[in-house]
């Protein structure tokens, strides 16, 4: 068993480096990788089936990891866009080869348990991105933070809760009280997540006695 | 929006269910299959009457459609169980039971109660073991302060329930020790005034 796993690591983590060269020779860009070729993702396909259990537990912790932290983690672009693909190949090849009714369902549940991760991973996300848009567009590693689709939609959620509160009774006060952002003293208007929220852990590791101080 | 209420504090119990379906199970295949390639592996030849691991989310639609029955995993037995009720009662809590027992136990008892022997006995020492265990970790809860909680051993169902409780306590308490902290400073600062 561990042997598998060994390999099933090794294998992850060249199929990655490879996307990542195929990408940048085609598009010689930052494009994402469901933009490759087609031809390319099928003689992959027998890469994909044995490296993926392992992104997809990967995946699964950081959805927990996502939920539970009270701040938007980095955007593992690395995890998801290769598992968007795995799934449109997985839905061809269901369509044009599997026969039997049940072996059938079978796929199409395991598809479904796979988007259900996928879209309340995406979903917690975007809730902290309209709980805090200030805040994240102020992080200076903008990029790593986020996916562009997510940049996108952060931009234009912002320009419309501005819009919207300077149109509806900003516009009636004097001009000195029209800053969404101001900083007076230590309060600031910009809503920042609370990064001393208590987390829950779990000790892989028995590390004995820890001494915790109240700051 | 994004996130409906119920699912901002912690998880909801069917998506609890959900992280235990990935696990692995034991079943006995009724039909003959393929091998079955997945996206998160193969899932191997199915030879009847030969037993294979599977994942729970799997087994469980296979129980639904009669395909296969399902091999009772080792702590969900009368003793296994009846054992870990014993022991809780003094103050230890025993880890013999896994991490999703909860979740498991109860899809298991709902599809496959046939392949468990002694199904209506367990759940209702299951039912008592987790009273028990509830009132454990109030007692455990009452001595919360706000530098640091640990409780050996608990199921992910009973961390889920006191998450969001927990985490507002903390925040409140850790709220009231830094306003004590500055009135003890003012204090202080104002008699070194005076002298």
């Amino acid at each position: 068993m561990l042997n598998k796993d060994d390999s099933q690591d090794n294998t992850f983590s060249s199929f990655s480096s490879f996307t990542q060269q195929q990408t940048s020779e085609h598009l010689g860009s930052e494009e994402p990788s469901f933009l490759a070729p087609r031809n390319l993702l099928h003689e992959q396909a027998g890469l994909l089936s044995l490296s993926f259990s392992a992104s997809i537990a990967q995946l699964t912790q950081l959805w927990m990891n996502e939920r539970n932290a009270p701040e938007l983690l980095f955007y593992e672009r690395h995890l998801v866009e290769p598992l968007i693909e795995a799934i449109e190949v997985q839905a061809e090849f269901i369509m044009e080869q599997v026969e039997d009714k049940f072996a059938s369902m079978l796929f199409q549940t395991e598809i479904e348990r796979i988007k259900y991760l996928l879209k309340s991973y995406l979903r917690t996300r975007l809730f902290k991105i309209e709980k805090y848009p200030l805040y994240i567009l102020r992080q200076p590693n903008l990029k790593d933070l986020l996916s562009s689709q997510e940049i996108v939609y952060v931009r234009r959620y912002q320009e419309l809760i501005e819009s919207h509160y300077s149109e509806s009774f900003l516009y009636q006060l004097p001009l000195s009280q029209h800053k969404q952002d101001e900083v007076s003293g230590d309060l600031s208007m910009v809503v920042e997540p609370n990064l001393d929220a208590p987390v829950f852990c779990k000790a892989l590791v028995n590390v004995g006695h820890i001494d915790v101080h109240s700051e | 929006m994004a996130l409906p209420r119920t699912h901002q504090a912690s998880f909801t119990p069917g998506e609890i269910e959900f992280f235990a379906g990935d696990e692995k199970i034991m079943i006995i295949p009724k039909v003959k299959m393929p091998k079955m390639k997945f996206i998160s592996g193969d899932v191997g030849p199915f030879q009847p009457p030969l037993p294979i691991e599977v994942t729970i989310w799997l087994s469980l639609i296979m129980k639904k459609n009669n395909k296969c029955s399902i091999i009772c995993p080792d702590w969900l037995t009368v003793g296994n169980v009846k054992t870990h009720v014993k022991h809780i009662r003094p103050n230890i809590i025993n880890f013999i039971l896994p991490f999703h027992y909860m979740e498991l136990a109860q899809m298991l008892l709902e599809t496959a109660a046939d392949d468990i022997p002694n199904a209506e006995t367990i759940r209702t020492i299951l039912k008592d073991l987790r009273e028990t265990r509830q009132a454990k970790s109030r007692m455990g809860v009452k001595i919360l302060d706000d530098t640091w909680l640990g409780m050996n051993n608990l199921s992910i169902m009973e961390i889920n329930e006191i998450r969001p409780f927990f985490s507002r306590a903390y925040h409140e308490m850790s709220k009231l020790n830094h306003a004590e902290a500055t009135t003890r400073e003012d204090d202080t600062q104002e008699i070194t005034q005076d002298y």
